[in-house]
């Protein structure tokens, strides 16, 4: 019974995957090997790896200096002002290489007004941005991949109970021993795991071939790659925080996932404006009689958003910070996303048609 | 007879308008039902609450199962083509076999593949290339490969050529009817099916104006084919319908013995499409 459970979810999910065999197969691998393409082009003809180049120049740089230079940084304290000057001097002797030693904890306070940063190198949970790793290069071309894998899970979404019922292919999947509620568990997780698993697979292919590529290029300047290239990826964090930072955002995401799927189930046109027109025209009436922003608010964050690590789309790139998380909010999101799921079940059942 | 569906006050309303109003039905197991009646008589609707597929008033009894909450496990025992080209298009004729056979427990992939092997349709083709009879028969044969006890055909063979309409039923008699398994078609192609069923029922206006045997129909039923001055004589008697012929006119008699019409003109058993024609009130037969 249970393995003809399995066997019956397995050929769901392999359904799903052929129908949108172009967005959720060939779009990823299609993305990483172009990315691949590029820097290897970059790398053999203009010896850089586009902005990955300047990364991998400044390790090098950095290693060079170790033996070489003192880097004194001298931040203008001047009121408001941007302007920084910096100065590299050369001594005689060799430096102190406890200098050097970017595990201990050192301070950088420039003049930002009235918000003072502080960032400590080294500290826990933040472990990528070790200075002089590479992680953060790897994690641009994760972040890109994520934002590709967003854009296709809301088309997937927005149509995946809406074609059938466009080509009337609906009355043949329901002529099959297959319960509604299988229908829209089955396509959520696809929306909430596999694709991302397919992306985020395609992602650290894309990574791998990234650091071979760098590893080419340090070669080529007659550097040793092993040391300047592996040396200053940490693989296993790396993955982890990739997966893990996933899994949160998931989480974050399902009721948005959830509004999507319903929106495909009820729309008898356009899937995309039956899911944002309700949501605007709330946040609208909500401004103008109420003079509040909860909608806005309880939207915005359950949307990709920042976590403090430095990720230029927002996704929890470094890994989960459970302790910082709002759970009152993700709870009432996914109590949002189960009601959701519930109605979208229910249309499922019984209206059906266009 | 074991009843394979019961069905009592069933209607289901849209608005104002009853698709199915107060229908009471009961089929037994082995029975070659044919639901007759013209464009929105009610015969889709009637269909989709057997197959759970609509929400109605009433009750429905299944095999057992009320198809409006399990509707998931009752299609492990039931089958239907709800309509012509339905099967999606995007897939290939191998993909949609991989996916019946992993979704249902009773269906035979081989004796699919030898339904197949005798047609054009081939396992790496799209169901988008290919024509609409081969879709019909692709959707046929993975049908018949289910071990279904109840089979539901909702105008299986619209829109096809009468040579596909007719390999169609004869299929569906020699490879697929075995006496115990019970289907239901919907159809206005009466005259095609009426050889292969074992009842009839005709719907109009979401109720059902008649359901019998075809054994029944035999005996309650008389066309009486009248020429020249006896055509008076047998307008005279009540009749449920009547045409013209050459030279006189065709009547169906309800409840008459067909011996006492007998010295009015020739005797026969009314055809099924007549008998609707003359039972609906002379609306049109579409098809």
């Amino acid at each position: 019974m249970a393995n003809q459970q399995s066997h019956q979810l397995h050929t769901l999910v392999q359904r799903e995957v052929q129908e949108y065999r172009n967005s959720l197969v060939w779009t990823p691998l299609t993305i990483a090997a172009t990315l691949a393409f590029v820097m290897l082009l970059s790398v053999l003809f203009a010896n850089r790896i586009s902005a990955m180049g300047d990364v991998i120049m400044r390790v090098i740089m950095e290693d060079h200096a170790v033996h070489e230079v003192n880097i004194t940084i001298n931040v203008d304290e001047e009121e408001r002002s941007v302007q920084r000057s910096y100065r590299i001097e050369r001594e005689e002797g060799l430096s102190d290489e406890r200098e050097w030693d970017f595990s201990r904890g050192w301070t950088f306070k420039p003049d930002t007004g009235s918000t003072e940063v502080e960032v400590v190198a080294g500290s826990a949970g933040n472990e990528d941005e070790v200075a002089g790793s590479l992680n953060p290069l790897l994690n641009m071309v994760h972040n890109f991949m994520l934002m590709v894998l967003l854009l296709v899970s809301a088309n997937y979404l927005l149509g995946c109970l809406f074609n059938d019922r466009r080509d009337r292919s609906i009355l043949f999947w329901k002529s099959m021993p297959v319960s509604e509620w299988q229908e829209v568990a089955c396509k959520f997780m696809v929306a909430m795991l596999v694709a991302p698993a397919i992306f985020i697979a395609a992602s650290a292919l894309a990574q791998v071939v990234s650091a071979l590529l760098a590893m080419l290029l340090v070669w080529r300047m007659d550097k040793d790659p092993f040391e300047l290239v592996l040396g200053h990826i940490q693989f296993g964090s790396l993955l982890f925080n990739q997966v893990t930072g996933w899994l949160l955002t998931a989480l974050w995401l399902a009721p948005v996932y959830a509004w999507l799927l319903l929106a495909s189930a009820v729309a008898r046109r356009s899937p995309f404006m039956v899911a944002v027109a309700p949501v605007i025209g709330l946040f609208v009436l909500e401004r103008l009689f109420l003079g509040t922003e909860y909608v806005g608010a309880a939207v915005a964050s359950h949307l990709p958003h920042g976590n403090g690590g430095g990720s230029g789309v927002g996704f929890y790139m470094h890994g989960p910070d459970w302790a910082s998380q709002d759970l009152a909010g993700l709870g009432l999101g996914l109590l949002f996303a189960a009601a959701a799921l519930w109605v979208t079940v229910y249309l499922r059942r019984y209206r059906f048609e266009l | 007879m074991k009843k394979i569906v019961t069905a009592s006050g069933v209607t289901r309303a849209f608005g104002q308008v009853r698709a199915v109003d107060h229908v009471d039905l009961e089929i037994g197991a082995g029975a070659v039902l044919g639901l007759i009646g013209p464009n929105g008589a009610g015969k889709t609707t009637l269909l989709r609450t057997l197959l759970g597929l609509t929400d109605f008033d009433g009750k429905v009894d299944v095999m057992g199962s009320d198809p409006r909450t399990e509707r998931a496990s009752l299609m492990e025992r039931v089958s239907f083509i709800a309509d012509t080209a339905v099967l999606p298009r995007w897939m290939r004729v191998d993909q949609l076999i991989d996916y019946v056979s992993g979704t249902h427990p009773r269906f035979d992939r081989e004796l699919a593949e030898n339904f197949l092997r005798s047609t054009e349709v081939t396992p790496r083709r799209r169901i988008r290339q290919l024509s609409k009879g081969m879709m019909v028969q692709l959707h046929l044969a993975l049908v018949m490969a289910i071990d279904a006890r109840l089979l539901v055909l909702d105008e299986p063979t619209l829109g096809l050529d009468i040579l596909f309409r007719k390999r169609f039923f004869e299929q569906l008699l020699n490879d697929y009817f075995d006496g115990e398994r019970t289907i239901i078609i919907s159809t206005h192609q009466v005259e095609e099916v009426q050889n292969i069923l074992t009842e009839v029922m005709f719907m109009n206006h979401g109720q059902v104006v008649l359901h019998k045997s075809m054994s029944a129909i035999e005996q309650e039923f008389v066309e009486l084919h009248a020429v020249g001055e006896a055509v008076a004589r047998a307008e005279s008697i009540p009749h449920v319908g009547k045409r013209t012929i050459l030279g006189g006119k065709a009547l169906i008699y309800e409840g008459i013995a067909a011996e006492s019409l007998a010295p009015l003109g020739e005797i026969h058993t009314p055809s099924v499409s007549d008998l609707f024609v003359a039972k609906v009130g002379g609306e049109t037969v579409h098809g």
